[in-house]
């Protein structure tokens, strides 16, 4: 008999209904990775039991982790379906759940548009002065940049916000979480971005901002891209200390 | 409804929609954004190696005509050469543009952009932020919109699937759209004055390929299903280096030959000794033997080509498969990881191998559409774009406009690497504008129109939905979509024959005929990913016979339509531009002239 | 809650920087103090008489250890109420450092309370505070009582260790990765130190009737037994001290 992969996958058929769980049996292909075993899934939705079913509802897009779509928790821990190969988990029953830190649409799909709000409070961006010419940008260090370069490749894809003991998108007002947070940092790396530091620290500040973080820094140890966000915080907070002490007791 | 301020739809969030955005959204216009996914996840973040613009960084003589020129060969002369020409002179103001944006494009050792060599051309004329400049490039755009977004000049439909543009007449002109609610199912038709394509390519076509998931096509397929003409559909560009998958072929960036990578073959048919053993004479590099001057870096038809003219003509892949070895062993660690980080993470993620100490294994892959929906331009008489018309980017439907992927400007018949991202966000700036003057010359907004159209197309939409979900019958959509693919990639890719195609489309027919003979898996009603398939399906088997037929007809070799029967370019009889307009009995071709007054064609050589 | 978003952020401020000063060096002095139990009950119960006699004690007592310990506590349960624990599907040492910093955090707050009400205010349940030494070894009788001692040195000796960790980032001095993994370092030292330290404390009063002893390195003095043997059993604790120094 040929080999077969074991999935277990927690199913939600919407928002509010009860979750539950389903098997299915998929056959096992060199090098194929979650993306694939679902994918067979669908061409194919038969439950382990020989059972017709509906195919599992999930987010993809670019199946090579740049996208930040297909998060989910495979055996437990956040991660891209894209990028985990079959191979490379340990043998046996592999489960597959919706990340739990936001609402669940359907099966393995949430939704996570707390996190583009967040990028929206933290105010993610360059305030530049129009997209007519105006010449070359700043100059930058290569130094400067290679450091700015890390940072900029999180892609949203909430799997630092699902480790995360803290955050929990239903409770925004309480954190918004770290990859918001290393993203208000990352725009300070900018010469641009650093003439415009108040927006975004008033931001940092704020009673869900970076005083929300409890150092578990489950985050680094989850993210994908290996974005140091710990790092990120400590120098996060070391500006808004310093903003802090500026109004308390001036420049 | 008395809403007097006009409104603006972009279809699609990638860089060219995203550009369109700002555009409209800067002239103080609100703007609505339709996507499938979040903005920041669309298919723009898998670009890889760079975006091109003659800044002479190096001091080697680059100039923005000569990337012009570089662009209408690398394009076999058959791209509109005005569009080429401005796109070409507004690169270096783009780039220094997204580096205010913040890009962190990387750096030379005096602070400024530094660029890296592509395919196609002789000059370092790429700029590149490590080996995720689309990503970088996307981001920054996405940070812009979002500002606009807060300022509330920007309302984002993100899950919201575009069915159809909003016609008043047959003939046009565009007054809105209908979308799908992807998680509620619910259809709705929107009112705007002006519609902005923006939805990428349809890589999806050929099942698996180097484009994302979301890359059906559909939407483009949709207007011309609608009475939008369809153009060049026949010239889709194989990437030479793609990292093979089950689920998808990813794409292994040109950076890596910009960078130093080479090609080879073990020069003994068989040899099946690891790489690392097999001494540096007996590997054969042909790229190199071939084509002394460019190298690696031939443009990406030619390097396919090669490739498999290795492979299958003679038999020389890796294991007798179509196969070969990227290597960039000889470069140091720290120079690979610095320069490639991203890309080879990928190949080390999803291979298995290590590519700063092993060569990697790849092959060609579908990865672009030089065509997509017909659009026209204003050109000024010294070959610029006039840019004050309301006639860039419009398609042949008023009020309905294209940018990006999704259309046929700029690339001819092959796309030279790291062009993509350049046309994409110099479509945006040129479509943006010319929505908005557009606009200002209409005589009523669509807010002040009757319901009538709005009405009989949400129904029209609900009604077809309403149908695929009670398909009952024993094909399954997403086997029925593998088998297209397979077909596609069989007879549509770097080789093409008069009777395997005329096999094809007779195949894609009948396909079609099993499509009404899908039967849905998903009843659900909420959130149901099989519904918008089914229906991206049919798209997509309208849009592979458009690319079918136009290869068939054209009996020539040009860009990356290869056809042995005519291995030569024929520029007496097919200088010109495939149009396809759809009908009830498949697509109708006709032709166009090429406006190629400002660089004369000549033999396409680079060796 | 009301408060402006500065206010907080004040407050969480005052909340990391409570923790080491003065909770944090209140604690050092603590464990230092008590640890006079090593060299018997003349030395400690000398100590307490010191302490006791120290001027602006009841301010001392309120502003610097009541009122801190107190805001550190309270805030700290609104703190602990944010977590969500997620050890068992991600088993990362900082991530069981955080989970363990929020329930020493709990226990302290019971172990302090009974701690203060049955030492500082046991006369309020008709003990004899004369003799804190006494009073003490009285209650290390208690296996249980020694157990939960025990527990509260080590959940205080930790929360301020790694305590030490969470600071070094709210404040910005360790930034790295690698600096922050040595401030973890050195917080876990200094936890071993202070549990040390502290224990050896507690064992300073003899539990268990006497069957558990403490550990005496570097003492320079004689054995307690030795001084309590020459000092009539009714010599006032101050004159314990003139012995020992005489008889150097």
């Amino acid at each position: 008999m040929s080999r077969e992969v074991h999935l277990r996958i927690r199913r939600q058929d919407a928002p509010d209904s009860r979750p539950y769980w389903q098997d299915f049996r998929v056959p096992w292909k060199k090098g194929m990775n979650i993306i694939s075993c679902l994918q067979e899934i669908a061409r194919n939705p038969v439950d382990a039991s020989g059972q017709r079913v509906s195919p599992p509802v999930w987010d993809c897009s670019c199946l090579e982790e740049v996208c930040g779509a297909c998060t989910m928790l495979i055996n437990g821990v956040p991660r891209q379906s894209c990028s985990t190969l079959v191979d490379n988990l340990p043998q046996g029953t592999i489960t597959l759940e919706p990340i739990g830190k936001f609402p669940v649409v359907r099966d393995l799909m949430v939704d996570r548009s707390a996190m583009f709000r967040a990028l929206r409070e933290v105010r993610a961006w360059l305030p530049i002065d129009g997209t007519h010419d105006l010449g070359p940008g700043p100059r930058r260090p290569p130094a400067d940049v290679d450091e700015a370069y890390v940072y900029s490749r999180c892609m949203t894809c909430g799997c630092c916000m699902e480790a995360c003991p803290n955050y929990d998108a239903r409770e925004f007002e309480r954190f918004i979480g770290p990859a918001p947070l290393a993203q208000a940092f990352y725009f300070g790396l900018h010469p641009t971005g650093e003439m415009n530091a108040d927006d975004r620290l008033d931001a940092v500040m704020a009673a869900n901002g970076i005083t929300g973080c409890g150092n578990a820094q489950n985050c680094v140890e989850v993210c994908p891209k290996e974005i140091p966000l710990s790092e990120a915080f400590a120098r996060l907070n070391r500006q808004v200390n310093r903003k802090w002490f500026a109004e308390l007791l001036g420049r | 409804m008395t809403d007097s301020a006009p409104r603006f739809a972009v279809v699609g969030g990638g860089l060219a929609g995203l550009m369109t955005v700002i555009k409209i959204a800067e002239r103080g216009h609100t703007v609505d954004v339709f996507s499938v996914v979040p903005v920041k996840r669309s298919h723009s973040v898998c670009a890889q190696g760079g975006i091109n613009a003659a800044v002479n960084i190096k001091g080697e003589n680059d100039s923005p005509e000569i990337h012009f020129y570089d662009t209408v060969k690398g394009g076999d002369f058959l791209a509109h050469q005005p569009l080429c020409k401005g796109m070409a002179y507004a690169a270096p103001s783009l780039i220094y543009l997204l580096d205010r944006m913040g890009v962190p494009f990387s750096r030379t050792a005096e602070g400024n952009l530094d660029f890296r060599r592509f395919g196609g051309t002789l000059h370092h004329r790429t700029a590149f932020a490590g080996a995720s400049t689309g990503q970088q490039l996307l981001y920054a755009l996405d940070e812009q919109v979002r500002r606009f977004e807060a300022e509330g000049l920007v309302r984002k439909h993100e899950g919201f699937e575009f069915l159809g543009p909003v016609l008043a007449g047959p003939n046009g002109p565009c007054i809105g759209l209908v979308a799908l609610d992807l998680r509620t199912m619910e259809i709705t038709a929107h009112r705007f004055d002006a519609v902005v394509m923006a939805t990428g390519g349809p890589g999806l076509v050929f099942g698996r390929s180097t484009n994302s998931m979301i890359n059906t096509g559909s939407a483009a397929a949709s207007c011309y299903l609608s009475g939008v003409r369809y153009a060049n559909g026949e010239f889709i560009q194989i990437h030479p280096t793609a990292i093979p998958g089950e689920d998808k072929l990813r794409l292994m960036s040109e950076s890596a030959r910009g960078e130093g990578g080479r090609v080879w073959v073990p020069r003994r048919k068989g040899d099946t000794r690891d790489p690392r053993e097999i001494p540096e004479e007996e590997r054969w590099y042909f790229l190199e033997e071939k084509y002394p001057r460019f190298g690696n870096l031939v443009p990406r038809d030619i390097g396919a080509r090669e490739i498999y003219d290795v492979c299958v003509n003679q038999g020389m892949g890796i294991g007798g498969e179509m196969m070969v070895y990227l290597d960039l062993t000889h470069k140091s660690r720290e120079f690979l990881d610095h320069r490639l980080g991203a890309i080879l993470e990928i190949y080390e993620k999803f291979a298995g191998d290590d590519p700063r100490t092993v060569p990697m294994k790849i092959f060609p892959a579908v990865h672009y559409s030089m065509g997509g929906l017909w659009v026209g331009y204003e050109r000024t008489a010294d070959g610029f774009i006039d840019t004050d018309s309301p006639k860039n980017h419009m398609t042949n439907i008023s009020g309905l406009y294209a940018a990006g992927e999704c259309e046929y400007q700029y690339h001819g018949a092959n796309r030279l690497g790291a062009n993509a991202l350049l046309s994409c966000i110099y479509s945006g700036t040129l479509a943006g504008p010319s929505a908005v003057h557009h606009v200002a010359g209409l005589e009523r907004l669509a807010a002040e129109l009757p319901d009538g159209p709005y009405e009989r197309e949400r129904r029209r939409w609900e009604e077809r939905f309403a149908a695929i979900r009670c398909m009952d019958g024993p094909e399954n959509a997403r086997k029925l979509h593998r088998e297209l693919g397979e077909l596609m990639i069989e007879n549509m890719t770097i080789v093409r024959h008069n009777d395997a195609l005329q096999r094809t489309d007779e195949k894609i027919q009948e396909l079609m005929e099993r499509w009404h003979r899908i039967g849905n898996t998903d009843p659900g009603d909420w959130s149901n990913q099989e519904l918008p398939f089914i229906n991206q399906l049919w798209n997509m088997l309208e849009l592979a016979r458009v690319m079918t037929l136009g290869a068939l007809a054209r009996n020539e070799t040009r860009g990356a339509h290869y056809k042995p029967e005519f291995p030569e370019r024929n520029d007496a009889e097919w200088l010109k531009t495939t149009i396809a307009e759809w009908t009830p009995d498949g697509p109708e071709l006709s032709y166009e002239e090429v406006d190629t007054s400002l660089a004369t064609p000549v033999a396409r050589k680079y060796d | 809650m009301g408060l402006t978003d500065r206010q907080w952020f004040t407050l969480r401020r005052l909340h990391s920087l409570s923790g080491i000063l003065p909770v944090g060096v209140f604690l050092a002095n603590h464990f230092f103090f008590n640890s006079f139990a090593v060299s018997g009950q003349g030395p400690f119960n000398d100590k307490v008489e010191l302490l006791r006699s120290l001027p602006y004690l009841v301010l001392i007592e309120t502003f610097g250890i009541f009122v801190p310990i107190a805001f550190h506590a309270v805030l700290g349960v609104l703190i602990y109420r944010e977590a969500k624990f997620n050890n068992r599907r991600l088993s990362y040492a900082h991530n069981h450092m955080f989970t363990i910093q929020r329930i020493s955090g709990v226990i302290l707050i019971f172990f302090i309370t009974y701690h203060v009400l049955f030492t500082r205010f046991a006369h309020w349940f008709g003990h004899d505070t004369s003799d804190m030494y006494a009073l003490l070894h009285d209650q290390f009788r208690s296996p249980w009582l020694f157990a939960a001692y025990v527990i509260g040195v080590l959940a205080a000796s930790y929360h301020l260790g790694n305590g030490l960790f969470g600071f070094s980032i709210h404040w910005g001095l360790a930034s790295s990765r690698t600096g922050q993994r040595r401030m973890a370092r050195v917080g876990m030292a200094i936890a071993l130190l202070f549990a040390a330290v502290g224990i050896n404390a507690l064992l300073g009063f003899e539990p268990l009737d006497g069957r558990l002893k403490p550990v005496r390195l570097f003492n320079l003095q004689e054995e307690p037994a030795a001084i309590e043997a020459r000092i009539p059993a009714e010599t006032a604790p101050v004159d314990a001290r003139h012995a020992t120094e005489e008889s150097r």
